[in-house]
This record gives structure tokens, sequence and C-alpha cells, in this order.
């Protein structure tokens, strides 16, 4: 008879136990979690920026314990996610120069349940962005600015309120009591509005070989300048390289083309 | 908010707690309350003031205790002082500042206390313990996990609670594992911690010499001395043989040289068979059901005066089998006469004298019976209080007192019976026992310890006689209530299966389980009858669905609000109008040109839409009134 034992065995299986159950928890921790990585869309070199990290639970019952991401060389912590939650963070980011930039993996770490052993893994979640170069004031800007002080504004095609007077049509909830055009209201015991067209800036078209600035990051970093300021004061532009024209327009995707190409200039 | 530190430090002090719990009651008083006194200013000093003690100090007051623990270790008592050093040192460790790696100190030496404490009892509370330590364990390890991730980390109330109520799925799936892993750990039958537990005297209420009225509290001692799984006998059979005692030597009954005979059981007509589990009580006799005809136990042996001892003394619970006739009678041919016929010297005159005039003109078979009714007669009482204790106690208890316990009274009778040349002799053991119907066995308590009297007759045998008033001796536990008894019986079963299934499982179980294993089918077929394979494969069935249904179910699992929309929509359609996947509430409700069904389908959609577009959550009461809603459609 060895009844003593048997107390001690009871402890020894009951410890084994917990660590054996310990590792599938350890393992289950890290597994269905996804990991979202946003960058803003502008991202200027030399600025600092915030990206946004989130953690998505795809489980059922297990809450993600502890979870570290990795994501270059910043570190994330996620204390607790609920079970089909996320959870988001914000980091400051900043990127020197300009490019394009890719995030190889995403590794998620843990050390749940027990701080004995760190498990990784890797989520094989490749992440790419491009950084549009530093703006820089430059006298090029100078130069744009006052030559639209010279020349002044004209009424395009678009809708506004600052423009020529368009039309008249039926009032529509959220106009401005302004604009409300009291003559056509009365007459047609309707509420009608006015309509303008907006006022739209001379179109400024850049020709990249003859700005004349010395050195090419130099000249992308006051292109990226003017660029963001034509579109900030509402001038349609446009710009022409050796081999390629984009033409006039004041879009923003038409802003964030030109930022990548510059972004990109004389690197792919 | 709940800031990570308290947490853990919360656990820690629960965990020493508890550890404590389990140990301070067996040992020193003084260091028990030492332990609580510093447990208690640590856990102030940590969790209200933030301040911890300097290394030094702590460091310096460890050397000393245990250098006091070395000092104190005898060879014969080493259990007590290395637990009351490890109990100490857990209570100087508390009051340290305590890092990753000095928690996980505390918790070690917390369960190296609790597997100490198995040294000093193998109750069932040392499961209840490891159950809760196990929870708290898991859970201090984890919030540690925390800490060492993040320490300044705080945390809101149901942050907590989830990650404790998770996490301990890593305590409750490790049961089964445990009970796995104690199942097939390679046994020894080397006690590991033995060493540590040598010559332990405990207080017995039986006892290899009696002197009388020296052992009077046993009456109080309600500890359990065995238990023996039997089935039911009379409670007038309820002697429990252990030691024959032959020497007197006035004061004192001591055995005398014994004789070891060989053990030929032969099969006798109404036998009782019992499995006994006998506690640890440091002798070597083996109780048995008298008269036993067989023990089975490896070493022990069987004396002429039919007593078994044990191969070594009973430090451990201890499982054997023995057969028994329950009868009075011992057959016996020959008698040693010098050794039954034995008489303290100056045995005195009155008692002679007394003696002869009882068995004036009385046959000699007779006399037996005349000594008998003269201790059960008015005189004499019954106590276990206040007991003669002199240097003829016999004598005064004849002549002066005439109160004492069952010591008194067979000492009388077997110096009595030797006077007028019959010889006897003392039987020690225990007399009664509370059968347990739950679990078909008779537990026998200390108090329940008992002397009586053997008288040889010629051509009789020895017959058993007991002076002792029946009334004094408790075969019943009684004065509980009915009720009290119950649950006590109940409980007592669990203890008992803790003892049978936990504590002596041993190489040799864990061998016939391996063997039973291998014969798994032939063992299923013997065991499982057609019907049961049939329920049990019901039960299965009936598992899988409900697992089935359920990962359906939560697969399914959707908005309240959905659901609603959705038996609407299906209601709707058994009247012949289908909703458009593109069509709102209120538009569908235009198609429908039944004015009273319309006006019933609108009182839903504007009772669900006040809800819905609110952004609200449906209770549980909105929903079921949106359900009536829908029957009355």
């Amino acid at each position: 008879m060895n009844t003593a034992n048997n107390l001690i065995y009871l402890i020894v299986s009951a410890l084994l136990g917990v660590m054996a159950v310990s590792g599938v928890f350890g393992r289950a921790n890290l597994s269905r979690l996804e990991v979202l990585v946003e960058f803003p869309a502008e991202i200027f070199a030399g600025k600092t920026i915030p990206v946004k990290v989130t953690l998505r639970n795809h489980r059922r019952f297990l809450p993600a314990f502890l979870i570290r991401v990795l994501i270059d060389d910043r570190e994330f912590l996620f204390a607790l996610v609920d079970t089909r939650q996320e959870s988001t963070k914000y980091v400051d980011y900043s990127c020197p120069v300009r490019g394009r930039r890719r995030i190889p993996d995403v590794h998620l770490c843990s050390v749940f349940p027990f701080n004995f052993f760190i498990r990784c893994k890797n989520t094989g979640h490749a992440c790419e962005y491009v950084v549009f170069p530093e703006p820089r004031r430059c006298h090029l800007a100078d130069q744009l600015e006052r030559r639209h002080e010279h020349r002044g504004e004209h009424s395009s095609r678009g809708l506004g309120y600052e423009g020529d007077f368009l039309a008249v049509r039926d009032y529509l909830n959220g106009d401005p009591l302004k604009y409300i055009n009291w003559k056509a209201s009365a007459r047609t015991n309707r509420l009608k509005t006015k309509q303008f067209a907006s006022q739209l800036a001379q179109p400024v078209m850049l020709d990249f070989a003859r700005i004349d600035i010395k050195g090419l990051e130099e000249k992308l970093a006051c292109l990226t300048y003017v660029i963001n300021r034509l579109y900030k004061n509402n001038v349609p532009f446009g710009l022409r390289f050796k081999h390629k024209i984009y033409g006039i327009d004041l879009s923003y995707s038409h802003k964030l083309n030109l930022l990548t190409e510059l972004g990109l200039y004389a690197q792919d | 908010m709940l800031k990570i530190e308290n947490i853990i430090n919360y656990i820690t002090y629960t965990i020493i707690a508890i550890c404590y719990t389990s140990v301070l009651p067996h040992i020193n008083l003084t260091v028990s309350l030492i332990c609580v006194l510093i447990g208690a200013i640590s856990f102030y000093l940590c969790l209200f003031k933030h301040y911890a003690l300097p290394n030094i100090i702590l460091t310096s007051s460890s050397v000393a205790i245990i250098g006091m623990a070395i000092w104190r270790i005898s060879p014969d008592d080493f259990a007590m002082p290395a637990l009351e050093a490890l109990a100490l040192l857990v209570a100087v460790k508390s009051l340290q500042q305590k890092k990753f790696r000095d928690y996980l100190q505390i918790y070690a030496m917390s369960i190296f206390l609790l597997a100490g404490s198995s040294l000093i009892t193998t109750d069932i509370m040392f499961l209840v313990y490891l159950l809760i330590l196990l929870f708290l364990l898991n859970a201090a390890i984890v919030f540690l996990a925390y800490r060492s991730e993040d320490d300044s980390l705080v945390l809101d109330y149901k942050g907590a609670f989830s990650i404790i109520s998770k996490s301990s799925y890593i305590a409750i799936l490790s049961i089964p594992l445990t009970a796995v892993f104690f199942l097939v750990l390679p046994r020894t039958d080397y006690p590991f911690l033995s060493f540590l537990n040598v010559g332990k005297a405990v207080r017995s209420g039986f006892t290899e010499h009696v002197e009388l009225g020296r052992v009077a509290d046993i009456q109080e001692n309600s500890e359990v001395i065995f238990r023996a799984q039997m089935h039911r006998v009379r409670d007038a059979d309820l002697y429990w043989r252990g030691i024959v005692l032959d020497y007197f030597d006035g004061r004192s009954w001591t055995a005398g040289e014994k004789s070891f005979i060989a053990d030929e059981p032969t099969p006798m007509a109404g036998e009782v068979a019992q499995t006994i589990y006998l506690e640890p009580y440091y002798s070597k006799y083996l109780f048995a059901l008298d008269k036993p005809i067989q023990i089975q136990l490896r070493n022990s042996k069987k004396t002429d005066d039919l007593n078994y001892l044990a191969g070594k003394t009973i430090a451990v619970r201890t499982k054997y089998f023995a057969r028994s006739v329950p009868t009075g009678i011992i057959y016996a041919i020959t008698v040693d006469r010098n050794r039954y016929l034995q008489l303290p010297a100056g045995v005195s005159p009155e008692l002679v004298k007394l003696v002869g005039s009882l068995v004036e003109n009385k046959g000699r078979d007779q006399h037996p019976r005349v000594f008998l009714d003269f201790l059960q007669g008015a005189d004499f009482s019954y106590a276990t209080r206040s007991l003669p204790i002199s240097e003829t106690p016999v004598e005064d208890f004849i002549f002066q007192h005439r109160y004492g316990n069952c010591e008194y009274f067979a000492s009388a009778l077997a110096i009595m019976l030797r006077i007028a040349g019959i010889p006897s002799r003392l039987v020690g053991g225990y007399h009664g026992g509370n059968y347990n119907e739950l679990g078909g066995y008779y537990v026998v308590s200390q108090y329940q310890a008992h002397l009586w009297v053997e008288a040889y007759t010629d051509g009789g045998g020895w017959m058993r006689l007991d002076p002792t008033p029946a009334s004094a001796v408790p075969i019943q536990s009684s004065g509980y209530q009915q009720v009290m008894i119950r649950v006590g019986k109940a409980m007592d079963v669990v203890n008992y299966y803790w003892n049978m299934l936990i504590l002596n499982y041993n190489f040799k179980t864990q061998l016939t389980m391996v063997n039973s294993l291998a014969r798994t089918k032939r063992e299923f077929q013997s065991i499982f009858t057609k019907n049961m394979w049939l329920s049990l494969a019901a039960v299965i069935a009936s598992g899988c669905i409900i697992l089935v249904y359920r990962v359906i179910a939560v697969n399914k699992k959707m908005p309240a609000s959905n659901k609603l929309v959705e038996k609407f929509v299906k209601k709707m359609r058994k009247y012949g109008y289908t909703r458009n996947s593109n069509e709102g509430l209120d538009e569908f409700l235009w198609k429908i040109p039944d004015d009273s069904l319309r006006e019933k389908a609108r009182q839903f959609v504007s009772s669900f839409q006040r809800i819905y577009y609110r952004d609200e959550e449906f209770t549980r009461k909105q929903t079921k009134a949106l359900k009536r809603l829908l029957t009355e459609l």
C-alpha cells in the first residue's frame, strides 16, 4: 500500500493534465485570427501618420488572449478580444523616404496561457503601400499663387453656390434657406431652390521637365506641395511627364494618381 | 477597474490561505498562528500599503527558519519540522517584492505544502483543496502572463471575469486528463515521502497494553479505525477481535509471548467474508469479526490465541480480506493453564474470599455465570470519567468505587475467573459498528474500542463473556437526529470510495486494469447486456443529435429582428403574398388587399419598426410580444 504516494500522484497528474491542456489552448489561441492593417490614403515621407491595426477573432468559444501583433519592427498588444469581435489599435508611423513599401509578414505571438513558451504564427498577410514625396514649399508654388490672383476664376459646368445662376429646382431637405427662390415658390405653391454653377480657378498644366529646380528629390517635393495646394484651392491641374500626360482634372483620385506617380518616380 | 497586480495578489493570497487550511490544523499551534499572522500582515502591506520588506531581512529570516528546522529534525520526527518550516517560508516569501519568478516560487511551495499534508492526513478534503488550487493556480498564472506582457495593465470587471472564466476551461478540461494520468502513471510500491514519516504515534482507542483507567477518553474519540465491507450481521455478533491479553501485573494487562501457527483455513458454515480498510494506527494487530478463520494480507501471521499480526506496523491505510464465523465460542482441546491462570502477586484476601463466597455451592460450569451476574448487578455502573486509578485498581473497583469502563469490568471478571481456577484472558478490539447501507459496509470508530473476556471451559473451549453493561457500549451511534446520521453516512460513502479508488490504487490494480483492457471485448460483452448496448447507443445517438442541432443552431444564429421578419414573411406567404427581396415592409403591406389581414400585419410591422429603427436590441419581452402579434395573424 502506498497511500501517500497516490496523493502525490494526484498532484503530479493534475499538473501534467494542466500542462497538456494549456498546450492545446496556447495553439488554439492563435487560430482563426485575422489581422487587418490599414494605412491612410496619403502617406508623405517624413510625416507621422496613424496606422490602424485591427485584430479580428473569428472563433466561437475562445476569446483571443494576449495577442502580440508584430508588423515590421512594431508590436501591438491586444489583451483580450472577445469571441466574434474585433479590437483596433492606432500607432503613429513615419516613413523617411518615398517609394513603394511592403510589409512582408504579419506575425502573431502569444505567451498565453502560462508565459512558459512564446508561440508565434505567421499570418502571411503581405501589405503594400506607396509613400509620397515629402511636400516642401518652393518658388513654383508662389508663382502659381500669384498667377491665380491675376487670372481670376471662371464658372465651371459643375454645380455649386458661387458661380452663375443656372436653374430652379424643387426644394430638397438640407438646402440652405438663403437659396430658396421665394418668388418661384409663391408662384408654384411648392418650395423651390436656386441652382448655381461652381466657381473654378483657371486650370494649371504642370510640365515636369520644364520645372526649374535642381535635384530630383527637391523637384518631387516641390511638385507634391504644389499639387496639394492646387487641390486645396480648387484649381484643376494636370501633369506632363516625358512619356505620359495626366490631363486636367480636379478629383481626389486624380490627385492620388499624381502623388503615387511622384512617389514612385524613377524607382520601378 | 482592476489593476492586474491586485488581481494576482488576491489570487495568490487565496492560494496561500487554501494551502494553510490544509496543513495548519495539523502542525504546531504556535507555528500556525505565526504563519497566519505573517500572512495577514503581508496581505495588508501588499494590497493596501504597497510595501514590501527589504530582501536582506527576508533572506536572513528564511535562512534562520531552515536552520531551525534542521536543528529540530530528529530521526523519528522529520515531517513536522519540515512542514512547519515550509509553511513559515511561504509566509516570509509573501512579504517580498514579487516578480514573476517569486510568484511561481510561492505557488510551488504551496503545492509542496499540500503534498506535505498527505503525510499527516489522507482525508478526502485533500481532493477538494487540490481542485480549488488547480483553478486558482491556473487563473493566477494566466494573469501573471498578462502582467509579464504589460505590468501596468488595467482590466475592467467584465474583462477580468472573461479571462478567469474562459481560462478556467483549462482547469476543467485537465480534470479528465488528471484521471487518465493518475491511472497510467507508472507506480512504485516504495512510498516516496515515507522517509519523512517515521514512528509517529497516534492516539488510538485500541492499545496493546491496557493500564486500567489510563485511556479514559477513548470513548470520545470518533475517528474511524476501520471500515469493513460485508453484509449486515446481528448487532450482538459485532465483536471485532484484535489482541489477546493474558498477563496481568495488578495494574495493567499485556500480551505474553505469542506463538505463531500456520493459517490453514477450512471452509465453515455461516462464514462472513469481509474486506477491511484499516486506518493507520501504528500497531501490528489486524481486526476481523470474532471469530476469524483467515486473514489475507501479505506477511501477516496468525497466533495460537487467534490473533493476526501484519508483517509491519500499520502506518498507511491497509486493505485486507478476512473470513470469520460470528460466534462467541472458540474450540480448543488443551490450554496452557499456567499462562491463563496467572495472578498478580498480592491479590487481596478479600477478593479471594468474595470469589469463594460467590461460587459456594455452585457447580463449576456455573461459575462464569455467577461472576457475570455479580458484575452486571445493580451495584455496578458504567462510567468513562474520573475512573479510579490506584495500585490495586481491580479491588478498588469491586469493593469501593463500583464504577468503571470496560477495562475494569473485564479485568475484574478475568481475575475472578482465574481465582476460581478457570483459565481466562482479555480480548481487545472493537464492539459495534455503524452499518452504511449505501456503501454496504460497517464503519467502526475509536470510541467503539472494547475489552471482553474469554473463559476456558473443559470440553467447550473458549467462551466469550462480556461483563460490561450492555447499554454502556454504543453499538450504533445514537443521539443524533436521523437526518444527520443519513448525511453523515452519505459523506462516509464518499470517503469510503476515496479510500478504495484513490488511496488504495496501486501497481497491482494498475496491472489488473491493463489486463482487463486487453480483454475489453470480452469484458464488455459480459458487462453489457443487449439492453445496455441499446441504451448506450441511444445515449450516443441523442448526444450526436444534440451536437448537430447545436452546431446548426449556432451557425444559424441571427439577430432576433431577422428571425421575426423571416417568420412574418413565411406566414404571409401562406396567405399567398410573397415579399420581394428588395421590398420594404411598409411597401409590402400595400400589396395586401384584405383589410383585416393588412391591419393585423400593419400592427406587427409598426411595432417591429418602432424598435428596429431605434437601433435597439430586441428584449425578450418585446420579442415575445411581437411573436404574439404574429400568431394572431
